[in-house]
């Protein structure tokens, strides 16, 4: 494997909820809780799971906008976990972040063209010398025909647009200082279907193109399966299986992948239904979360061993990683 | 949970007792003793009256003083009326207070409501709108300009029509002798006092209703085919609940703290708020500190009753904090 | 009332839907027709705009807009229901009728318990007491699938996980024994492990009970999952409707088509790109002349510039000009 441009090692985050002065005292929630992650340079790692499982702090922590309760990030071979907004304000151009909802992440009173060159103007060009209007007005060209913007919108105001059209300012805006990484979290789940499939080329073509690497976070695991050259799968604050995502998605090692693949309904005439595995309950609270394997109380397959042994993510071959006493061959 | 409150309650009053005490016995040239001498003392006279109260002795002990006379043998004496009892004169205005603050609460909350109500169902009409600007009008008018508009109406220019001829003299009739005559000599400082609440209750009410008209959960009770007054009282207004009984616990706290003080003073009831006012004018501190004291205590108590409140009414509050 | 043989329990004919607004009178649902037979699950497909979810709030007269506009004919049990007064109404709601919503969060009052609030809509529709209601209440929770149902039905909305809401919210929802259903993007807020279990419940209900089920959704996995039936929305207006294999085997209109396409494959071979419909949903306020699908159509010709009729095309019926020509999309 080539070097990794950004990797987590034992990275944890825990929030404390409650004070000291609350009954029961404070409690702690393990969102994310020992991940071990690598993204390679030029790929795309899709990273999925249900509500809940720690994928989007995962992303914010990776790009510090939370502070690490433990373990390590790296990005570019350098060691980022303890550095301080001073420090990692020269880092931020190349690493961006993508959300769900644009509309939300984009002042409403800022005309399109202020809200794509923003960045260009808060961070200096190459040298460490302000930008001049030429040269952001030519980036700020190129970066609107890049997202597919017609150049006659630049005046118009984030609400004159349609969520796709949102989505394109915000991709143009993490675009704009050329980020060799860019953590897209849920960056297509709030856009209609037909829509959707825009976005997924999008993000595709600028990868093509300028080479980005992407940690794409998404519930929707169809759209995972697209976009993404490896998938890793989180249930409640840790990994359970990484792999190349054509090799996890037909042959998934760890039984809660599995599941998850078996219940996404198929649209699709041609593609052969999975055997349905309907799992039963409800994902156990982050508060309090089972000893064991974290899987083994909605696990088909747990044993007593499962109840006590925490597994560790091991290789089982093809490349997947799974954390399981028990591994699908 | 209770006790943490307690304690919080402790440590409110006594912060507000350091710094009432700081304001009049430390700030230069606020000398207390050449105020309760007189104008013209000589210095002899000055003198003694300030060995007499203890004045000529470290800060820190005269706060101990009054606060072990305030609170421990309870014979706290005025300065200026002196012999006065102050404890004992708080206690007295304490039930002047009290019936004018009930009196214009129920006539407050139950006209606001209805206020609110009337214009959130029929928004957007004339109605509503007429409403709306009657409770403008409400919250504009000064409460003592009320109060003097209406002491000139009943009191003196109609008072003898007999429309106001049952109006009685500005003062306070105690309940316990005279109910009829307590009443009568009540209703113009309630619905005076109620005047500004209920322009601005009913506006509240009428925005959280309104608020609560649009939540999924009132489309939810129409879908189950409830009828329409079963919607508005025991899903809207149940939720917007929340907002208006928090704002009056507030309200009410500071009104029995003291906040009646104009409406007291324009009908000649003799209440906390006229007892503040008369210490005030006079600079008379024990009786501020009392009237401050008794005050922080309404303000303070009515804050952890609104908390209590707050649970009881919206179980998110309530089981969060379990 | 008599029925007759073939009478389908709900028919819906000519249904507008509009609102009166600055731009004049914007049309959100234009002549919408349907029929909904006893004992079958209608899918209703639509993305943002399409006024599926309009059409739904239409049948259970909750439209309450003070600047909506509602003109056509809704049919239930041969019973017109426009016009009928508020009373006669609220006996059809909730009893005969009954509806769930997308976000269960939302849609009960947080101030009372799941219990109490399925026990209020009993007893708006029977004699039952207090005890009794509460007893059918832990009942339907129970027949949900909720364990504990005993306890359960005493605690808040918020206490409880999305797929126990849901639960409680259909439990509430079929407290009446209703004939006819509508969901409204019942799983769209859920997990898709938990969906799968929600899906399931849809399904017995049909079994055990008979009713019939209007499901409204976005997502054409959830469609070719769950639905006898699909009509397809567009812009307001029916473009497809048919039985669910012919419609997936064969779509005919190209939004069908283009929906189907837009999804990106959980098996079989990834498509370099996902063949997306360009463009987005038209607003109520800029729908094209003519046919609605217009602007963002491949094949659009010049006899699109009339709004096209619905075609029969074998067991489906298709609004697009490409059927009678023979021609496929």
């Amino acid at each position: 494997m080539t070097a990794a441009l950004l990797e987590a090692e034992n990275l944890s985050k825990h929030f404390t909820l409650g004070g000291r002065f609350s009954p029961g005292g404070p409690q702690v929630l393990r969102a994310v809780d020992g991940v071990s992650l690598a993204v390679a340079r030029g790929e795309t790692l899709g990273l999925v799971g249900e509500s809940g499982c720690g994928k989007s702090t995962l992303g914010r922590c990776l790009v510090r906008l939370y502070d690490v309760s433990g373990g390590a990030v790296r990005f570019e071979g350098r060691d980022i976990t303890h550095l301080g907004e001073g420090a990692l304000r020269p880092l931020r151009p190349r690493l961006q972040m993508v959300f769900q909802d644009p509309s939300s992440s984009l002042n409403p009173r800022r005309r399109v063209a202020d809200l794509i060159t923003e960045p260009l103007r808060v961070h200096p060009g190459p040298g460490g010398r302000a930008r001049g209007r030429g040269e952001i007005r030519d980036r700020l060209h190129d970066l609107m025909d890049l997202v597919g913007l017609a150049r006659e919108h630049l005046d118009r105001y984030p609400h004159e647009f349609s969520g796709g059209q949102r989505q394109r300012i915000g991709i143009a805006r993490a675009l704009a200082l050329e980020p060799s990484l860019i953590v897209a979290d849920e960056s297509v789940s709030a856009l209609d279907v037909s829509v959707q499939a825009q976005i997924i080329n999008l993000f595709m073509d600028l990868q093509d193109r300028l080479g980005i690497t992407y940690l794409f976070i998404a519930h929707d695991l169809s759209v995972v399966r697209q976009i993404s050259t490896r998938t890793a799968v989180m249930y409640l604050g840790s990994v359970v299986e990484t792999g190349d995502t054509e090799t996890l998605f037909h042959r998934p090692a760890h039984p809660y992948t599995e599941a998850l693949l078996s219940a996404v309904p198929v649209a699709h005439a041609g593609e052969a239904r999975r055997r349905r595995i309907v799992l039963k309950g409800d994902v156990p609270s982050p508060l309090n979360p089972p000893p064991g394997c974290r899987f083994h109380t909605r696990c088909p397959k747990a044993q007593e061993r499962c109840r006590i042994e925490p597994p560790a993510l091991r290789d089982v071959g093809d490349g997947r990683m799974a954390a399981c006493h028990f591994p699908n061959e | 949970m209770l006790l943490r409150r307690l304690g919080e309650m402790v440590f409110v009053m006594a912060g507000i007792s350091v710094l009432v005490f700081l304001i009049f016995f430390a700030t230069p040239g606020a000398d207390p003793a050449a105020r309760i001498a007189g104008r013209n003392a000589s210095p002899d006279v000055l003198a003694a009256v300030r060995h007499d109260f203890g004045f000529d002795q470290p800060l820190w002990v005269q706060y101990l003083l009054l606060m072990k006379r305030l609170f421990v043998t309870g014979d706290l004496t005025s300065f200026v009326n002196r012999g006065q009892k102050v404890i004992p004169s708080i206690l007295q205005a304490v039930p002047v207070t009290l019936s004018l603050l009930i009196g214009a609460a129920v006539l407050w909350v139950a006209v606001s409501v209805a206020i609110g109500v009337t214009a959130a169902l029929t928004r957007g009409t004339i109605v509503d709108r007429a409403l709306m600007i009657l409770g403008l009008v409400g919250v504009s008018m000064p409460v003592f300009w009320v109060g003097e508009v209406a002491n000139l109406i009943t009191q003196s220019r109609y008072h003898d029509s007999w429309f106001f001829s049952w109006v009685p003299a500005l003062g306070y009739v105690p309940l316990t002798q005279d109910p009829v005559g307590w009443f009568k000599a009540l209703v113009i400082p309630w619905v005076t006092l109620a005047i500004l609440y209920i322009g601005l209750y009913g506006r509240v009410l009428r925005a959280s209703l309104i608020e609560a008209y649009h939540e999924d959960f009132i489309r939810t009770a129409r879908a189950k085919g409830l009828g329409e007054g079963r919607v508005l009282v025991r899903h809207a207004l149940r939720t917007s609940l929340v907002t208006f009984v928090s704002l009056f616990g507030l309200d009410f706290g500071a009104l029995v703290g003291g906040g009646t003080l104009l409406t007291e003073i324009v009908f000649g009831l003799q209440g906390v708020g006229f007892l503040t006012f008369n210490a005030l004018q006079n600079l008379d501190l024990p009786v501020i500190m009392a009237t401050v004291m008794y005050a922080s205590f309404f303000v303070v108590a009515s804050n952890a009753v609104v908390d209590l409140l707050y649970a009881a009414l919206d179980p998110r509050v309530r089981l969060a904090r379990a | 009332m008599p029925e007759a043989a073939d009478e389908p329990l709900l028919r819906v004919e000519d249904l507008c839907v509009s609102f009166r607004s600055e731009r004049g009178l914007l049309r959100a649902v234009d002549r919408l027709s349907f029929t909904v037979a006893p004992g079958e699950i209608l899918a209703v497909v639509g993305e943002s705009g399409s006024g599926k979810s309009l059409t739904s709030l239409a049948v259970m007269g909750l439209i309450d807009d003070p600047n909506a506009v509602l003109t056509g004919s809704i049919r239930y049990r041969g019973r017109e229901l426009v016009g009928l007064p508020r009373r006669e109404l609220r006996k059809v709601r909730g009893d005969e009728i009954a509806m769930i919503f997308q976000d269960p969060m939302s849609a009960m009052t947080p101030v009372y318990t799941i219990g109490w609030q399925i026990a209020e809509q009993v007893q708006a529709h029977s004699r039952l007491t207090r005890r009794q209601a509460r007893a059918r209440a832990v009942d339907l929770l129970g027949e949900m699938g909720m364990p504990n149902p005993a306890i359960q039905v005493d605690r808040y909305p918020h206490q409880l996980s999305g797929g126990m809401r849901q639960r409680a919210m259909i439990a509430m929802a079929l407290s009446c024994n209703p004939s006819l259903l509508i969901a409204d993007e019942p799983t769209t807020a859920l997990d898709v492990t938990v969906q799968a279990q929600i899906l399931r419940l849809v399904e017995q209900l049909r079994r055990d009970h008979g009713s019939s089920i209007v499901f409204i959704t976005h997502d054409m996995g959830v469609v070719a999952e769950i639905a006898d039936r699909v009509m397809v929305m567009y812009a307001g207006k029916v473009v497809e409707r048919g039985p669910k294999p012919d419609l997936f085997a064969t779509p005919g209109h190209p939004y069908t088509v283009g929906l189907l396409d837009s999804i990106p494959p959980m098996a079989g071979a990834k498509p370099r790109r996902l063949p997306a419909i360009p463009g987005a949903p038209p607003s109520p306020a800029d729908r094209p002349d003519g046919c609605p699908f217009g602007p963002r159509c491949a094949h659009r010709h010049d006899s699109c510039r009339v709004d096209p009729p619905l075609y029969r095309r074998g067991r489906q019926d298709v609004s697009c000009t490409l059927v009678p020509e023979g021609a496929d999309a």
